[in-house]
């Protein structure tokens, strides 16, 4: 680790005394209005520019992330993205695995954020949550990641209770011609990426992409667990490397002047070494089986949109989702249907409406012939209406805003539920902007919660916990009962942006839960006698708690070729059982970041971030595992050799040695995150 | 602990002490928006609307704040004997009243209702969305090897009574 960290000091003291050697021809100063239009097109385009980004008028705590980012800061998964955004939690669970969050509840299993990528949700009605590990795209294909912290259910849909994270590829029209990259690393074994864009006929563009990687194992550290586990862990094995391939594609079809047309898909298969628990009736009651797992799927998306006229468009959406997986204690198989229809509309002077309705159909069939998992229910159906209206009204011209909203839906598990937002945003002089907003939204009931039986472990006989003279089988149930969660919000922000160079933005929330799950104890079942004792519990909705904390963004532009950059969090939290599911978030995140352009051909970036410690749940023991507090260092290299071709160098998690970002709640062992590096190779034609 | 973050400040401390010397080398080009500014200033300079004579000045409109201080650059600008005037506007429905607009990058989603609005309105429309002459606009700027470059859709232009002067024409990498 003390060796690593030297050659990485080194290596930047090179290249820093390297770069003051170079120094750019710099044109003479004119202005380009006093240009005759020949002589403008004579002048090379630089992509730097003197203004910072415009102010953001969204009532809503938002953050951006651009393609641009992406490629600069090398980032080659969607989580990897989104580690150094204010207010998200996000850490690496195993070489695939990735917990993200806003505002607490992280896991890997987290239910509380919806994530959209080109409108199409990745959220998995299974344990509710999202398998980031597939969830992916050329990375040099998305245009922007926009991620929006607290309550966005009335506009996005339930279970936006923390927030919602929109992926956006770019469209087909602006990713013309040939794009290839190549890459390998420690981590990062391999990977190669190769996408062509055209154009087919007037209005008509489109690309299509395929990639491929392969990814090293995490290491497990025996001191991580205790030292009986170590030993079993050992012996079944540690493997989590995996690798996965995708292809995919986009068209993008204008239809006259009034209407266009997108259609995409992807398709992708992953094979995936993973160590997961399984709770056994002989000693020692658990064993760790380290095992192959591949999990497949794909998908078609249509996206029709019409304008009316000036100030009214029509949009319908429509995709087809299908996902398998197969891991040695759970699997499934799911289609998901899904259809909107929205139309926004302006009227008056002063009112810009949007409204619409929904309809998602999912067909999940559970692989019963595993152990761990097993199900009660018998309709693999769920349904889910909804209906979506929200005016946004200018209450006085250039300054005051209200947005009403709402959205009315019903699932297939519970009841209806309205989940209203209003919002309010004031711009009182140019260059400052506040915002405040009251939301409730719902996170509906997961397939797990309505309807499972999951074997969450076996208490050995003769212990503490267990003093009778059989093993003691945990079964956690499923309850066709068991309700949506429920939040409600009060969220206010201050953004402020100097005209060039700083630029400010805050946020505070406060959160209050109720309906959170719980388990209760229902009965110790001894049918089962001699073999074993059962003791099953049911989820229900009995836990309740409130949060609330502040989140920053600020941003310089130092001068036309240095920006830096600082994101802080901070998060309290009280629950009625001591802490919300999952995990206890980290009361403090810091993140400073810069980008430095050293020469045209030649830029910089680096980054620094601090983890607090958090606790998550152990199922079966009754402590909290704890994760100590961390912080690590990215540095990017991205330099330009051609006008086509870029050569990049990438450091992660730098001077601080392997640790554990994360301990998952459920079915997994800890992994350590260490340093790693990666070079790459782009060619752009 | 400690050394980690005497390492980090070293790396902050270089990075700032070095990158003002270096910063010289980039920061004298215009940038790549008020260079989009003064294209369609030229675009206007060259343009023939109908009735142009009655106008009491010429109406450059754009749409994000992220142009705000390039468009301001022109107002102290004239064409021939009348001012220019430069604004921001928010909605589709403002069009109407611009002798020229220019739709960035980011109002990509709007292009469908503006088309539908302005049709036969005597607009000129600019953008450097790809593909903006094919789907219906009339100038779009183009990036070709790090340098501006436009297209023209002349039988739009036509069909709302604009005329643009031979001089820009052929420049143009594209007539339509």
């Amino acid at each position: 680790m003390q060796k690593t960290g030297m050659v990485g000091l080194w290596t930047l003291g090179c290249l820093l005394s390297c770069c003051t050697a170079v120094r750019a021809d710099s044109a003479p100063s004119t202005s380009p209005l006093d240009l005759s239009l020949q002589e403008l097109l004579e002048i090379e385009v630089t992509s730097v520019s003197r203004q910072s980004e415009s102010l953001s008028s969204a009532a809503a705590a938002i953050y951006v992330i651009t393609g641009e980012e992406i490629r600069q800061r090398g980032f080659q998964s969607i989580p990897q993205a989104l580690r150094d955004v204010p207010g998200l939690h996000v850490v690496q669970i195993d070489s695939q695995k990735w917990a993200v969050s806003s505002r607490g509840f992280n896991g890997r299993y987290n239910n509380k954020m919806l994530v959209l990528i080109d409108g199409r949700s990745v959220y998995s009605p299974e344990f509710s949550g999202v398998y980031w590990e597939v969830q992916d795209t050329l990375m040099a294909d998305i245009d922007r990641i926009e991620v929006i912290r607290g309550p966005g259910a009335a506009i996005w849909g339930a279970n936006a209770v923390n927030g919602v994270i929109n992926i956006m590829t770019r469209h087909s029209a602006d990713t013309l011609g040939g794009y290839a990259e190549l890459g390998a690393g420690d981590y990062q074994q391999a990977f190669a990426g190769f996408r062509y864009g055209g154009r087919l006929a007037p209005g008509l563009t489109g690309r299509a992409y395929i990639k491929a990687f392969k990814r090293d194992d995490l290491e497990f550290n025996p001191a991580d667990v205790s030292p009986a586990a170590a030993a079993l862990i050992n012996e079944s094995g540690t493997d989590n490397h995996w690798w996965k391939q995708q292809m995919g594609g986009r068209l993008d079809i204008s239809l006259g002047t009034a209407s266009t047309l997108t259609l995409s898909g992807a398709a992708y298969d992953s094979m995936m070494d993973q160590s997961v628990t399984v709770p056994t009736l002989t000693a020692p009651y658990i064993e760790y089986p380290n095992i192959n797992s591949e999990s497949r799927g794909w998908h078609v998306l249509g996206d029709y949109s019409r304008a009316l006229s000036a100030d009214s468009q029509l949009n319908l959406k429509a995709y087809f989702d299908h996902a398998k997986r197969d891991e040695s204690f759970f699997g499934f198989s799911r289609d998901t249907v899904d259809l909107e229809l929205s139309h926004h509309l302006e009227f008056g002077q002063r009112h810009e409406l949007l409204w619409g309705f929904g309809y998602r159909h999912i067909n999940n069939e559970l692989d019963t012939n595993q152990s761990v998992i097993d199900t009660q229910g018998e309709d693999e159906s769920t349904n889910l209406w909804s209906l979506f209206v929200q005016d946004q009204i200018t209450l006085k011209p250039d300054t005051l805003w209200l947005t009403l909203a709402t959205r009315f839906e019903h699932h297939s598990y519970t009841d209806s539920e309205w989940q209203p937002t209003v919002r309010l945003s004031w711009q009182p002089w140019e260059r400052h902007h506040f915002w405040t907003a009251l939301s409730r939204a719902v996170r509906t009931p997961s397939q797990a919660e309505n309807e499972y039986l999951i074997n969450v472990g076996n208490l050995a006989p003769m212990t503490a916990f267990n003093p009778t003279a059989f093993v003691n089988r945990l079964i956690l149930e499923g309850n066709s009962d068991y309700d949506s969660e429920s939040v409600k919000s009060i969220e206010a922000g201050y953004r402020y942006a100097s005209g060039h160079q700083f630029s400010l933005d805050t946020a505070v929330f406060y959160n209050d839960y109720d309906d959170l799950r719980s388990n209760r104890i229902a009965d110790t079942d001894f049918s089962t006698l001699p073999a074993y004792l059962t003791t099953r519990s049911a989820f229900d909705n009995d836990s309740s708690g409130h949060n609330y904390g502040l989140e920053l963004s600020a941003n310089w532009l130092l001068n036309e070729s240095l920006k830096l950059r600082l994101n802080y969090t901070y998060i309290e939290s009280d629950f009625s059982d001591g802490q919300p599911q999952n995990t206890d978030a980290p009361e403090q995140l810091v993140s400073l970041m810069t980008s430095w352009r050293i020469h045209r051909d030649l830029e910089m970036t680096a980054s620094w971030r601090y983890v607090d410690r958090s606790q998550s749940i152990d199922p079966v023991q009754v402590d909290n595992q704890s994760v100590d507090a961390y912080h690590g260092v990215d540095l990017g290299l991205n330099w330009q050799l051609t006008s086509k071709l870029r050569l990049s160098a990438f450091a992660r998690n730098l001077f601080y040695g392997s640790h554990v970002e994360y301990k998952a709640e459920l079915f997994s062992i800890p992994y350590r995150v260490e340093p790693s590096f990666f070079g790459r190779l782009t060619l752009e034609y | 602990m400690a050394r980690h973050q005497i390492k980090i400040f070293l790396l902050l401390a270089l990075l700032l002490s070095h990158s003002a010397q270096t910063a010289v080398a980039v920061a004298e080009q215009p940038d790549s928006r008020s260079l989009i500014a003064a294209l369609n200033y030229n675009f206007a300079k060259y343009a023939d609307w109908p009735g142009e004579v009655h106008a009491k000045s010429i109406d450059l409109c754009y749409f994000t704040d992220t142009f705000k201080n390039s468009f301001n650059q022109l107002h102290d600008k004239a064409i021939f004997d009348k001012p220019v005037s430069t604004r921001q506007i928010k909605d589709v429905e403002q069009t109407g009243r611009c002798h020229l607009v220019y739709i960035d990058r980011s109002e990509r989603d709007i292009l469908q209702r503006l088309f539908v609005y302005l049709r036969d309105k005597p607009v000129l429309t600019v953008s450097d969305i790809t593909g903006f002459v094919d789907d219906g606009g009339m100038i779009e700027i183009v990036k070709r090897d790090n340098k501006f470059r436009f297209k023209v859709n002349m039988s739009r232009m036509q069909s709302s009574n604009l005329k643009m002067s031979s001089q820009v024409l052929k420049l143009a990498v594209e007539v339509k």
